[in-house]
C-alpha cells in the first residue's frame, strides 16, 4: 500500500509558512535572538515565532495550531473534517502549559487541549495525543502511517505544537542545558541547546487524489527503540538510536548504502550530537551528509521531528540540503559528512 | 494475543490476577513504599522518581517479572503502551511552584515533568530497547488501545506487550496494567481489555 504526505504547513520563528521559512534557511538566517530572561544572569538566545503572524482570538496555542491547520486543509480534494475513517493526531510535549503558569492546571492536561483544539478545528472526536517528549513529532508520522497500514484508517490530519515557555525553559537552565549564545550543533564548541517553537500539520493517506497539489513525499518506513539509558541523557553509544534507524531502514527495505541524507535531531548538547555521530558510525552511515535544523530556529520540542520532516523534504524537492547552522569546526566528528554549505547534493560535495 | 496476566494499584490496594498482594494505610507515598517493599525490588533508583513513574514502576513490576519468568525477550520484543489522562500533572505543578517559589528551577523535579517518563523508568529498569508509545486521553477506551497493541504486535514485531493506565492527580491515584503475549490466556479483545483497563 501506498502511504503518502502532502499539504505541509508549518509556523516557525523563521516564517509563517513553510515556503518563508525554507527561504530563510537557504538565505543562512537564524532566528535565535537574545533576550532577557528571569533568573539568567545573562541573555538567553530564544527562537520565538513572531505574535503578528497570528490572527483571530483565543490562546495562543490554538491560533498557532490554527493558522498551520488552515492552510492544510484547503488543499485537499475532500473536506477532512467530515471524511470518514479519518484519524488527527496531535504531537506535542507540553500542550498550552503556559495555562498553568497562568493557574490553570486543569487546562495543561493534554486530552483537555487535544479536544478544545480539534473542536476548534472543526472536527469531532477526541483527537489521539503523541507526547513522548522530543520524539513525539516524528512518532505521530510513524503511529499515522501505521495506523493507515494495517486499515485503519485511511486519511491522518497530524498536528504538532509547542510554545517557548518559561516553565520549560527555567528547567533546562537549571540542568545546565542551555546555550551561552544561539546553539551550534555537531560544532567542536557546542555548549547546549537553544530553545525553539512551531507548530505544523500534515496529511498522510493512502489516496493520492486527496492532494490536490499533488504529495511531497512516501512514507516507507520507520522506526523506534527505548533508549533505556536514562531518563534526561542518552545513551554514549546510542543504543535507542541504532536500534530505531536501523529499524527504519529493515521496514523500508534499505541498506546503509541507499542512505544520501540524513536529517538528525542535533540538539547543540554535548552529549546529544556525540551520541548521533557515535550511532551513525555503527549503523555505516559515515558516508550521509548530515545537517541539524536546531541552529536556525531552536529545539522546538514536541513539534521537532514534524516540522524538521517538512522542511527536510521541501528543501529536497527543491534539489537543496540546507547546512547545519552553527557547526564551523567540526573535527572531533571526523567520521561524519556534516553538511557546512546549503545547495544541491553536486553542490555541497567538497 | 493473549492476556497472561494482569495488576492493579488503587486505594492501597495491589493486585495481581485478582489475587490482593497487599493492603496498605497511609498517605500516597507509604503506600507506594509499601509497594516497593513487597515487591523486593531491590532498586534505589526507585527513591529518586516521583509520583507518577513511582505508580506506573510498580504497577507494571509483577507483569514485568511474569514475562521474564515466561521466557520473554525484554530486551527486543518487549513493546510498551502507557496511557494517562493528567499525565506529569502533579510534577508539572511541583516544578513550576518552586520555580515561583524560589525564581530558580530544580533540575531533579524538571527532568520528571514529561507524560512519558514513567515509561522511560520501567524500560531503564527491565532494560527494554523496544517499541513504545505514550498516548494522553480523557479515559482508557478499548479502541485506542487495541490501535496501539496492533502498531506494537504487527508494525513493530513485538511479541510481548504491557499495556499500562496510570493516573494521578492530587492524592488520587489509580493504575491498572495487562501483560500480553503469546502464551496461553483470554484473548485481548475488547472484551476482556474493557473488563481489565477501561473500567
Amino acid at each position: 500500500m501506498e502511504i503518502l504526505l502532502g499539504a505541509p504547513a508549518c509556523l516557525t520563528p523563521l516564517g509563517p509558512d513553510l515556503p518563508t521559512t525554507l527561504a530563510a534557511m537557504r538565505a543562512g538566517t537564524s532566528a535565535l535572538l537574545p533576550s532577557p530572561f528571569p533568573g539568567s544572569e545573562d541573555p538567553v538566545h530564544i527562537g520565538r515565532v513572531d505574535d503578528v503572524w497570528l490572527t483571530g482570538s483565543g490562546r495562543r496555542s490554538q491560533r498557532m495550531i490554527g493558522r498551520v491547520v488552515r492552510h492544510t486543509l484547503p488543499r485537499l480534494t475532500r473536506n477532512l473534517r467530515t471524511e470518514p475513517r479519518t484519524c488527527f493526531i496531535l504531537a506535542t510535549t507540553k500542550g498550552d502549559v503556559k495555562a498553568l503558569e497562568q493557574g490553570r492546571p486543569e487546562d495543561t492536561m493534554l486530552p483537555v487541549f487535544a479536544a478544545r483544539m480539534g473542536a476548534a478545528q472543526g472536527f469531532s472526536g477526541q483527537p489521539i495525543v503523541v507526547s513522548s517528549a522530543c520524539i513525539s513529532g516524528t512518532l505521530a508520522i510513524k503511529l499515522a502511517a501505521d495506523l493507515i497500514a494495517l486499515g485503519e484508517f485511511d486519511h491522518a490530519l497530524v498536528v504538532g505544537f509547542d510554545e517557548a515557555s518559561d516553565f520549560v525553559l527555567s528547567g533546562f537552565l537549571s540542568l545546565h542545558a542551555v546555550a551561552a549564545e544561539g546553539c551550534k550543533p555537531f560544532d567542536d564548541a557546542r555548549d547546549g541547546i537553544s530553545l525553539g517553537e512551531a507548530s505544523a500539520s500534515v496529511v498522510l493517506s493512502r489516496d493520492r487524489s486527496l492532494f490536490t497539489e499533488g504529495a511531497v513525499a512516501e512514507y516507507i518506513g520507520g522506526g523506534m527503540g527505548n533508549d533505556a539509558n536514562h531518563i534526561s541523557g542518552p545513551s554514549r553509544i546510542g543504543e535507542g538510536l541504532v536500534r530505531a534507524v536501523q529499524a527504519a531502514m529493515d521496514s523500508a527495505g534499505l541498506a546503509a548504502t541507499d542512505i544520501h541524507h540524513i536529517n538528525a535531531h542535533g540538539t547543540g548538547s554535548l552529549y546529544n550530537d556525540g551520541m548521533e555521530a557515535i550511532a551513525f558510525g555503527r549503523l555505516g552511515l559515515g558516508h550521509a551528509p548530515v545537517n541539524s535544523y536546531k541552529g536556525y530556529f531552536g529545539h522546538t520540542l514536541g513539534t521537532a521531528g514534524l516540522v524538521e520532516t517538512l522542511i527536510a523534504v521541501e528543501g529536497l524537492r527543491q534539489g537543496t540540503m540546507l547546512r547545519s547552522l552553527g557547526a564551523t569546526n567540526t573535527t572531533a566528528m571526523p567520521d561524519m559528512d556534516i553538511l557546512r554549505r546549503t545547495g544541491t547534493p553536486q553542490e555541497t560535495f567538497y | 494475543m493473549n492476556v497472561i496476566a494482569h495488576s492493579r494499584l488503587k486505594g492501597g490496594v495491589l493486585s495481581a490476577d485478582d489475587r490482593e498482594l497487599l493492603r496498605a494505610q497511609g498517605s500516597m507515598e507509604n503506600v507506594f513504599r509499601e509497594c516497593y517493599k513487597e515487591l523486593a525490588m531491590d532498586y534505589p533508583k526507585f527513591h529518586k522518581m516521583d509520583a507518577p513513574s513511582k505508580l506506573a514502576v510498580l504497577v507494571t513490576e509483577p507483569l514485568l517479572q511474569r514475562a521474564r519468568q515466561e521466557g520473554a525477550d525484554l530486551e527486543n520484543r518487549m513493546g510498551l503502551i502507557g496511557m494517562s489522562h493528567c499525565g506529569s500533572t502533579v510534577t508539572d505543578e511541583e516544578h513550576w511552584a518552586v520555580r515561583t517559589e524560589t525564581g530558580l528551577a530544580s533540575p531533579a523535579v524538571f527532568v520528571y515533568t514529561l507524560p512519558n517518563i514513567g515509561l522511560g523508568e520501567i524500560t531503564i529498569r527491565h532494560r527494554i530497547f523496544g517499541s513504545s508509545l505514550c498516548l494522553l486521553d480523557h479515559e482508557p477506551g478499548t479502541e485506542l488501545i487495541q490501535r496501539s497493541i496492533r502498531v506494537l504486535h504487527e508494525r513493530d514485531g513485538m511479541e510481548w506487550i504491557v499495556c499500562l493506565w496510570s493516573d494521578i492527580f492530587a492524592d488520587r491515584y489509580d493504575a491498572r496494567a495487562v501483560l500480553l503475549g503469546p502464551g496461553p490466556g483470554a484473548p485481548a479483545d475488547a472484551n476482556t481489555l474493557r473488563t481489565l483497563i477501561s473500567t
